[in-house]
């Protein structure tokens, strides 16, 4: 259950930095509105990704699962950097 | 909300992989986080009165007359700036009474040793009669209501704010995991409880009634409660990644607003700041609740007055003005508001309950109890399982079960006992609020020590219950032996609160002995006819 759950915690929480960035980007409406969705939206995504890297049979398929999607994300965020400005 | 039991035995459908190890998770995670999660429940339970607590505590010692006129606030805060070596490079606080609490509460930073300028140097904060502007005593004397309010969002302890937000997280994956496993029958066993059935599964429906009944609730808990303590992880992504290191632009734009002007060193009369003070407070439809001075004295002086617009959900209205001009230089109200800022307030009022009357935070109160019980019954779920294989060591059991009984309970006995220190200390005691902390920590580490050394835990339990009810009836004895008169005023003059703090304590000493009897009844029919299994491995 511990590599599960180092995992859960650290690959969910990389991961819900790296969407609620690419929400920041990509939602456009005031900063004020986007710093909040973004902070609810950041915890709701690490929950939703810990719940998510739990229910795999093993430490090992859960990790190659959230490297998977942190790939994905950590892709999408770097186009949008390169394309738009974050301010 | 461990459902494993439910399905086999019901053997309709098979469980899937994914819920398996879902339960799993659940089960091993709430284990875990129960010990410190009950003492946030029971904690938060507590300080949603705390301000009924702090007048409990408080004004007994030092009855204010709301007859009598106050003495001007000019007078007082330049009175504390002559009594103490305030430090004017800082800021100046002043929490303004209210219909709870009658005093002003003054915070003075005070000018650092040498040595010591870039650590935050020591902050007195004074408890001020209103009528005649003298310092009766130090705000953190009285420190049960204070000391209930960080055991609930840090625990006391250094780091506790980002520990209190981790274990929310995993309160928050609890409740989601708990959703997804008890899905199927979410609806159709919404309120199903079988009294008729056996241990396990009794408590089991009662695990997932309460788990299910306050959802709404406890989803709002978990989510705030990350707002508060871990937000501070998106700050710095924030910052890093789209602000690229500029933590005042980030703060601009959340709607928090900033003045960090020099000092001029040239000194004004600081009267026209005490003008639009009173100006404010004349508002209608607006309390103001805590006035910060920049700059005191000087002429780059700036004056912020926070407060309540009683007539919006949720609005704290912010003003600064100029003291020298009188100039407005920013405000927050209704028609003027930045969304984040908004957002987070309304996130707090939901989570204090403090947007309705009394009523609402009773309800909150109820709640947050029926999660304590929920916490405790996962537990004794897991506890159950764990009894049942062969292959879980005896001393994990016994940890488990001596921290659910000992830690849970204990906390219980241990908040009484810091009431009663409360009541029956002297207010004049040196280091009083040090002594509160000591009595409320022996009284939890002896409940602990005992769950561990006295084997019937039936026993135990109703001991834990029985010190509980002889404590709260001491602290009532105490409160009528060494206040009883000024209690009567206080009622008389309008201050409700303590006599309400009272009318609690007596319904708690009630229904504690409600359940002493019925357990007495429960422990006479075991005698008559001898149950093999009350708790597992007794």
């Amino acid at each position: 259950m511990w590599p599960k759950t180092l995992t859960a915690f650290f690959g969910g929480l990389l991961l819900s930095v790296s969407i609620m960035l690419s929400l920041y980007l990509l939602i456009p409406l005031a900063i004020g509105t986007k710093l909040l969705i973004g902070l609810l939206a950041g915890f709701i995504i690490w929950v939703a990704a810990m719940v998510y890297y739990y229910s795999f049979n093993s430490g090992k398929t859960s990790a190659i699962a959230c490297g998977k999607f942190l790939l994905l994300s950590v892709g999408v965020n770097s186009l949008l950097f390169w394309y738009q400005s974050p301010l | 909300m461990n459902t494993q039991s439910m399905y086999s035995q019901n053997n309709k459908k098979p469980q899937s992989q994914w819920v398996k190890n879902l339960t799993e998770s659940h089960s091993w995670i709430g284990v875990i986080i129960s010990p410190l999660l009950f003492v946030i429940f029971w904690a938060g339970a507590v300080t949603l009165f705390y301000e009924e607590v702090k007048q409990w505590a408080v004004m007994p010692h030092y009855p204010v007359s709301v007859q009598q006129t106050t003495a001007p606030l000019q007078q007082i805060v330049e009175d504390k700036l002559a009594q103490h070596d305030f430090d004017y490079q800082e800021h100046l606080m002043v929490q303004m009474p209210s219909e709870y609490d009658p005093y002003y509460k003054v915070y003075l930073d005070l000018v650092r040793e040498e040595g010591k300028e870039d650590e935050h140097g020591e902050v007195v904060s004074l408890l001020v009669d209103p009528n005649t502007g003298v310092s009766v005593a130090n705000k953190d004397d009285f420190f049960l209501g204070d000391f209930l309010y960080r055991l609930h969002y840090d625990l006391n302890l250094p780091g506790g704010t980002y520990l209190v937000g981790i274990i929310s997280l995993f309160f928050f994956f609890a409740l989601i995991s708990g959703v997804f496993i008890h899905a199927r029958k979410l609806f159709k066993h919404f309120f199903l409880y079988r009294s008729d059935k056996n241990r396990r599964d009794k408590l089991l429906d009662l695990h997932n009634v309460v788990g299910v009944m306050t959802l709404p609730f406890t989803f709002m808990y978990a989510l705030s409660g990350l707002v508060f303590n871990l937000a501070i992880i998106y700050q710095i992504s924030f910052v890093v990644f789209i602000y690229q290191g500029d933590q005042d632009t980030l703060f601009k734009d959340a709607g928090f607003t900033l003045f960090d002007e020099p000092q001029i060193e040239q000194t004004i009369d600081m009267s026209n700041a005490y003008k639009i003070i009173a100006q404010t407070r004349e508002r209608q439809g607006f309390h103001l609740r805590n006035v910060i001075f920049y700059n005191y004295g000087d002429e780059s002086a700036i004056i912020q007055l926070r407060g309540n617009d009683l007539a919006n959900f949720s609005q704290k209205d912010e003003f600064f003005y100029r003291v020298k001009t009188g100039e407005l230089l920013n405000k927050t109200d209704i028609n003027n508001y930045n969304v984040f800022r908004k957002g987070r307030e309304i996130i707090a009022t939901l989570h204090f309950g403090d947007f309705a009357g009394v009523d609402v935070r009773i309800l909150y109160f109820i709640l947050s109890i029926a999660i304590c019980a929920m916490i405790v019954i996962g537990n004794m779920l897991w506890l159950d399982k764990r009894a049942l294989q062969k292959n879980v060591s005896p001393r994990s059991i016994s940890i488990v079960r001596g921290l659910t009984l000992g830690g849970c309970g204990g906390l219980i006995v241990a908040t009484a006992l810091a009431f009663l220190l409360e009541r029956i200390l002297p207010a004049g005691l040196q280091s009083r609020s040090d002594w509160l902390v000591y009595g409320f920590i022996a009284g939890l580490v002896a409940a602990m020590i005992m769950a561990y050394i006295v084997d019937n835990k039936q026993r135990y339990l109703t001991q834990l219950i029985a010190a509980s009810v002889v404590i709260l009836s001491a602290t009532l004895i105490a409160d009528g032996y060494l206040f009883g008169e000024q209690i009567i005023q206080l009622w008389q003059s309008g201050f409700k609160a303590v006599v309400g703090v009272e009318i609690a304590m007596l319904l708690l000493i009630i229904f504690g002995c409600m359940l002493l009897k019925r357990r007495s009844a429960l422990a006479s029919r075991t005698i008559e006819k001898p149950l093999t299994t009350v708790l597992p491995n007794q």
